[in-house]
């Protein structure tokens, strides 16, 4: 049931990029497109979360161990921070381009498969915190990189003085370079708060930190890279045009980074 | 009966035409009145700098004469070659296209909305019931395609453009701080609409200063020395020039190191002076976003490019609301005609019936109840197919013909003839 109503999520996904798409097709009637791409991307979210809760059930624990359910996870919790902005700031362009990452990770997790994660050694009732806390930090990573993408194309229109599509549907520089200042810097404390009660209430036996040293590699140094984009943002070495391009490779970085972990990474130990 | 336009615009008359045919707000209830006449033809009148229309909620010839002779009268020649003359369905259609811009010289402009809601107000007690449920409802049709189509989105003019850019780069401009250079008509028509926007710290500089002064009190701002001019460029956030400088006076030299004491804050810099006053190469600095009147007539053309777009989407939306108008015009004008057709029927019931008792002095009065009934009965057998079917037909839409067919036939009033009764409780 969980990968049917995960197929179904990712249609819905793609139906509000359909939506949301609408103004960029003038000959159309597209009046208010924000509410009705809203009210489409919270039916996906809503089937979504449904998907994962039926995942929980399945198997008795919640979808943040595994890498299909983490990364299942992490694309609902990009999807209710990009619907969060669209809402407050009355536009769907960051909805529109928020869905080839959330459908992309959705459609990895489907081509790994759902299935049963054996749970690490002494994982103890703060292990679902800590997970959740982690993914919410580099889910605002992912918003941070989606609205760089938007501040990189329209200010190549304005300096370019394009004056098409991008320019005029696209939010302003100013409004995007504000989220992305947002995003890292209230993204940081959570991941921060992820990755310190992972360390704080680890198995420090020699044989569960050999398991958990690529998993604790990555996500510190996720860490070291969300927090040095967040800092420099937090004291203004950063802004602009510069900020959008450091969040979109520290993104591309981690994601690299991410791939090469789980393609080397020794055959006894556990990464997501 | 039927609607009529007959009008002049930006297309069908010159400027010289149009300006000496304009009539001014408080001259309106003189002249439809004078078109209304004793009759009290429904009449309303649009009248804009680039379109002076009349409205006729009747096919009477002698609202159209008053309506020529009133135009003639008012050019000194024949309006005539000037006009254009819609009827029926046309007529609904090219007025809710009014409504909703799509007949402006700037493609989808709002003003026109409150034009029209102007135009309405001011032939109250002129339109009659049909009029003005046409007006009504060609507000409606603006505000709906402006709604569904977006016809109405983006800068249509060079100081609007300015606003959008400046938008585009700040996102919210209250609290934006501007530095205007120079002087000049351009130049304070788009401050005042940067200024309208939300900007509010201005900052007027001038090669002499008492016309900085003169500026910036209009504008609400401070005014500097020309050669202070420079040092702001590190602080505002939009910079408008517009001097008469015959060469580049912005150049990278003078402005290089204020910008770069911006910590990389974006600046907007709009050069509206031909010839230039910012050298291109400003537009290279970091975070200088730089613009030119040909950028900002680009800006211009490209909505109004993207609005061409959207016409047919706004063309469909009138052909709907215009054949839902044509459907209640009908249903209502059969309506009338039945009205017309039963109090005709009963007034001769009643006469032929006040005839007849006259000779039949002897009857009791039982049996004069009696005649009454029947007199009554056979009417309205007489009159209850036709009535249904006529109501059946205005719901298929072909009741106009039938109804038409009927009054001729029986010699009936015309239904439009404004009813003041109706009229009042339908503006209302």
């Amino acid at each position: 049931m969980y990968t049917e109503l995960h197929v179904l999520a990712l249609l819905l996904y793609g139906g509000t990029a359909a939506v949301a798409a609408v103004p960029f097709f003038p000959s159309r009637r597209q009046g208010g497109t924000q509410w009705p791409t809203l009210v489409v991307g919270i039916v996906a979210a809503t089937v979504h979360f449904a998907g994962l809760v039926s995942y929980a059930k399945a198997f008795g624990t919640l979808p943040l161990l595994g890498l299909a359910p983490a990364l299942a996870s992490l694309a609902f919790m990009i999807a209710l921070l990009a619907l969060a902005i669209a809402g407050v700031k009355r536009e769907s362009t960051i909805t529109l381009m928020t869905v080839p990452l959330v459908v992309g990770l959705i459609a990895i997790a489907l081509t790994v498969g759902f299935g049963e994660v054996e749970a690490p050694s002494r994982a103890g009732p703060w292990f679902p915190l800590h997970a959740a806390a982690s993914l919410l930090g580099i889910a605002a990573l992912g918003v941070a990189l989606v609205v760089s993408g938007l501040y990189i194309a329209q200010f190549r229109a304005l300096k370019g003085r394009k004056f098409g599509a991008i320019f005029q549907l696209f939010p302003p520089l100013e409004d995007l370079d504000r989220i992305n200042f947002v995003a890292l810097v209230s993204g940081f404390p959570v991941l921060t708060i992820g990755i310190g009660l992972a360390i704080a209430t680890m198995d420090r036996s020699p044989e569960a930190l050999a398991e958990r040293a690529p998993h604790l590699g990555w996500g510190i140094f996720a860490w070291v890279v969300l927090g040095a984009v967040a800092g420099a943002r937090a004291l203004g070495l950063v802004r602009a045009r510069r900020a959008a391009w450091i969040s979109i490779i520290g993104f591309v970085v981690l994601s690299i980074l991410f791939l090469f972990v789980r393609a080397f990474a020794g055959t006894g130990a556990r990464f997501l | 009966m039927t609607v009529t336009v007959i009008g002049v615009n930006h297309r069908t008359a010159p400027i010289e035409v149009r300006e000496r045919l304009v009539w001014s707000a408080s001259e309106i209830p003189g002249v439809l009145s004078q078109i209304a006449g004793s009759e009290a033809h429904p009449v309303a009148l649009l009248s804009t700098c680039n379109r002076i229309e009349f409205y006729l909620g009747s096919s009477s010839a002698v609202a159209r004469e008053a309506v020529w002779q009133a135009a003639a009268d008012r050019l000194g020649e024949s309006v005539k070659p000037f006009t254009y003359v819609h009827e029926g369905r046309d007529a609904v259609r090219h007025v809710f296209r009014v409504a909703a811009g799509l007949d402006s010289m700037i493609l989808g402009e709002a003003q026109i909305q409150g034009q029209v809601r102007d135009a309405w107000e001011a032939a109250r007690g002129y339109t009659g019931p049909i009029l003005a449920r046409l007006l009504q409802d060609a507000l409606s049709v603006g505000g709906r395609v402006r709604a569904e189509t977006t016809i109405g989105r983006g800068a249509a003019s060079v100081p609007s453009a300015s606003v959008d850019l400046a938008k585009k780069i700040f996102g919210q401009l209250k609290g934006r701080r501007a530095l205007v250079l120079g002087s000049g008509e351009m130049a304070e028509l788009a401050m005042a609409c940067l200024v309208g926007a939300g900007v509010e710290a201005t900052v007027v500089a001038h090669l002499h200063l008492e016309q900085a002064k003169s500026i910036a009190a209009k504008l609400g701002g401070e005014a500097v020395a020309f050669d202070d001019a420079w040092e702001r460029f590190a602080s505002v956030d939009i910079v408008l020039t517009s001097t008469a400088a015959p060469h580049a006076i912005v150049t990278p030299a003078k402005v290089r190191e204020a910008i770069a004491a911006r910590n990389r804050r974006p600046l907007c810099i709009l050069d509206i002076a031909v010839p230039r006053d910012v050298d291109p190469e400003v537009g290279n600095l970091p975070n200088v976003l730089l613009y030119d009147i040909d950028d900002l007539q680009g800006v211009v053309d490209a909505t109004l490019s993207s609005r061409q777009e959207r016409v047919p989407a706004a063309d469909q939306i009138v052909s709907e609301e215009a054949e839902r108008f044509w459907e209640w015009y009908q249903g209502r004008r059969v309506v009338d005609v039945v009205r017309a057709f039963r109090d005709n029927a009963e007034h001769m019931r009643l006469h032929e019936l006040q005839r007849a008792m006259k000779k039949l002095g002897h009857l009791s009065p039982r049996d004069r109840e009696q005649v009454e009934y029947l007199t009554k009965a056979l009417l309205q057998k007489f009159l209850h197919t036709p009535t249904i079917r006529l109501r059946g037909a205005a719901g298929n839409g072909t009741g106009n013909d039938i109804a038409e067919a009927l009054r001729y036939a029986f010699d009936l009033s015309d239904p439009a003839e404004p009813d003041k009764e109706t009229e009042e409780s339908e503006t209302e």
